[in-house]
């Protein structure tokens, strides 16, 4: 049956309310612990729009994100510790640090396709963290500790409150959000989706595929470093086991899934979702010791995945259609 | 006098073991209806493949306006004029009809809003307007490959190469595409068409050219490369081509 596509995008609206919540949470709930896992809404939101580029607009299915995450987090730390660089510019040296590396490392392994894709994005993640692991200039498996400063923005450090690292986080996260909305009506974002949909027809409109591959990655690994180098400063330390951990690169790519990829809306609801959900559960079920923290996360992704497969944005989709539908 | 548009000059092409093509020179006059035919295995997509940069060339030289583009990769080939539609239809399936073809037109138009217009052209052109908000994979195969001739021509080319787009396609179906072959030609579109459908390229190319088992058997006037006995024999058999 032939398909009419009416875009359905988020009506400006619910956009601009949702950022007022944003802006007012931390101010309405206190609670210390609901504020960390809001920071890590917006970490894994701003990782999960990141891979949304490579993964969702680009085809590049990712599984080992966490190389860019731990690259961006360990340049930031290194550049402080044994620099004294500024955290603010070493942050933005570590985004284009990693986008550099991205881009280099992706030209061999942007010409695979699919799943092959995937499996050298593993490997390329297992390299960073068994190399940084025995790089004794970096602290190997030790990683770097960061010196307490005086609390300032300029410190980057903040020991009394969270509030200004989630508006730290939050700024981030528009900004990636903002980067994806225009890419989305360009010619880039055109040229990205037609890669993903087909490759040849793809160069036969003329598109350079490993330029445009190799732009995704590069965009996508800087914002994923960005959100590596504020968990530097938000917990101080950087080591291989933490931040090179495979699960992070899992929980990215399942919450751009679970929240519908190739569209701006997914990811954050995705985090919205995900991330609560594994904050609250580990809180409430983690302390027993058998996992059920971890069966009952699973189940709730295995049955959405079964009920709604194209994501929380498929849900909203059908839902919108069927209200303007309704007499 | 027309001038060469494409010159192949003793073009070879292997997969490992295999020769599919097999030193292949012919040239192509601007402005011209030339159709590429050939039993099936002949070599012809290969020949489109490698002109095109999507396989590259084991020996030999592909000039297209007298410049060298040999094993050039696919996106520059498009770029200097030279458009293709694919055997196996190559669309954006996710992506409407529009959306298809707007991809093309920043080729030459670097807004969105001036991409559209252009698109809107090339699918009015090619009869496929009525599909523009229609989600491309859900086309049937004749909008399919419309939509890749429409895709092919908002990229502007001088030379359009179409790989049996009137395959599947109804008597009325094929009759439609024939016109807009004509058309273009008339626009000073030169075009190379492979086709099977004999009674729907012969009567409106300028000249013909025969492969079989990637050797350029013949070449000629619709006329003379029927009665070629090569040719009989390449389609028909030996047996044929002795009993004429």
């Amino acid at each position: 049956m032939m398909e009419l596509v009416r875009h359905r995008r988020f009506p400006t609206f619910i956009l601009l309310f949702g950022l007022f919540i944003a802006l007012v949470f931390p101010w309405v709930v206190r609670d210390r612990f609901a504020q960390n896992t809001a920071i890590f809404v917006l970490m894994y939101g701003l990782m999960a729009q990141a891979w949304n580029i490579m993964g969702g607009y680009t085809g590049l299915i990712s599984v080992g994100q966490v190389a860019y995450f731990g690259i961006g987090a360990y340049t930031s730390a290194f550049l402080y510790t044994h620099f004294g660089i500024n955290p603010w510019i070493a942050l933005l040296i570590g985004g284009l640090i990693t986008a550099l590396f991205g881009v280099i490392a992706g030209y061999p392994v942007s010409k695979l396709r699919g799943r092959y894709f995937s499996i050298a994005t593993i490997a390329m993640a297992e390299v960073m963290r068994i190399s940084f692991s025995n790089w004794e200039y970096v602290g190997a498996a030790r990683g770097i500790q960061l010196p307490i400063e005086k609390e300032s923005l300029l410190t980057f450090q903040f020991h009394s409150s969270r509030l200004p690292y989630y508006y730290i986080i939050l700024f981030l996260f528009i900004v990636v959000n903002l980067v994806v909305y225009v890419l989305e009506r360009s010619r880039t974002g055109f040229y990205f989706r037609a890669i993903r949909d087909n490759e040849e027809a793809a160069a036969g409109l003329g598109i350079n595929r490993s330029f445009y591959k190799l732009l995704s990655i590069g965009i996508s690994a800087f914002f994923t470093a960005l959100a590596g180098s504020f968990l530097t400063q938000f917990s101080l330390y950087v080591e291989p086991d933490y931040v090179f951990a495979s699960s992070i690169s899992i929980t990215v790519a399942m919450v751009a899934v679970l929240g519908g990829i190739g569209s701006l809306g997914g990811p954050i609801l995705g985090a919205l979702v995900l991330i609560p959900l594994s904050e609250y559960t580990r809180a409430w079920l983690g302390k027993q010791g058998q996992g059920l923290d971890l069966m009952l996360y699973g189940a709730l992704i295995i049955v959405f995945c079964i009920l709604e497969p194209k994501g929380l944005m498929g849900l909203w989709k059908r839902i919108s259609t069927k209200k303007r539908t309704s007499p | 006098m027309n001038t060469a548009i494409l010159q192949v000059e003793d073009l070879y092409k292997d997969f490992g073991g295999l020769r599919a093509l097999s030193g292949v020179s012919f040239t192509l006059k601007e402005g011209e209806i030339t159709a590429l035919i050939g039993p099936n295995g002949a070599g012809k997509t290969t020949l489109f493949n490698c002109i095109t940069g999507f396989t590259p060339v084991t020996k030999g030289k592909i000039l297209y306006r007298g410049k060298n583009i040999t094993n050039w990769p696919p996106h520059k080939v498009v770029r200097h004029g030279l458009a293709r539609t694919f055997q196996v239809v190559q669309i954006l399936d996710d992506m409407t009809v529009e959306e298809n073809v707007m991809v093309g037109a920043f080729l030459h138009e670097k807004t969105v809003q001036g991409a559209r217009l252009l698109a809107r052209k090339a699918l009015q052109q090619s009869g496929i307007d009525h599909y523009t908000e229609h989600l491309a994979g859900s086309l049937p195969i004749p909008a399919k490959k419309r939509l890749e001739i429409a895709m092919a021509l908002v990229t502007k080319p001088t030379l359009l190469m179409l790989d049996e787009s009137m395959a599947g396609l109804t008597p009325t179906e094929f009759r439609d595409v024939q016109e807009l072959i004509l058309n273009l030609k008339k626009e000073g579109v030169t075009l190379v068409v492979v086709e099977h459908v004999m009674e729907a390229i012969m009567p409106i190319c300028d000249r013909v050219l025969v492969l079989n088992l990637g050797v350029l058997i013949a070449q000629g006037t619709a006329k003379e490369v029927a009665e070629n006995p090569d040719v009989i024999k390449a389609y028909l058999g030996d047996k044929y081509a002795r009993n004429r």
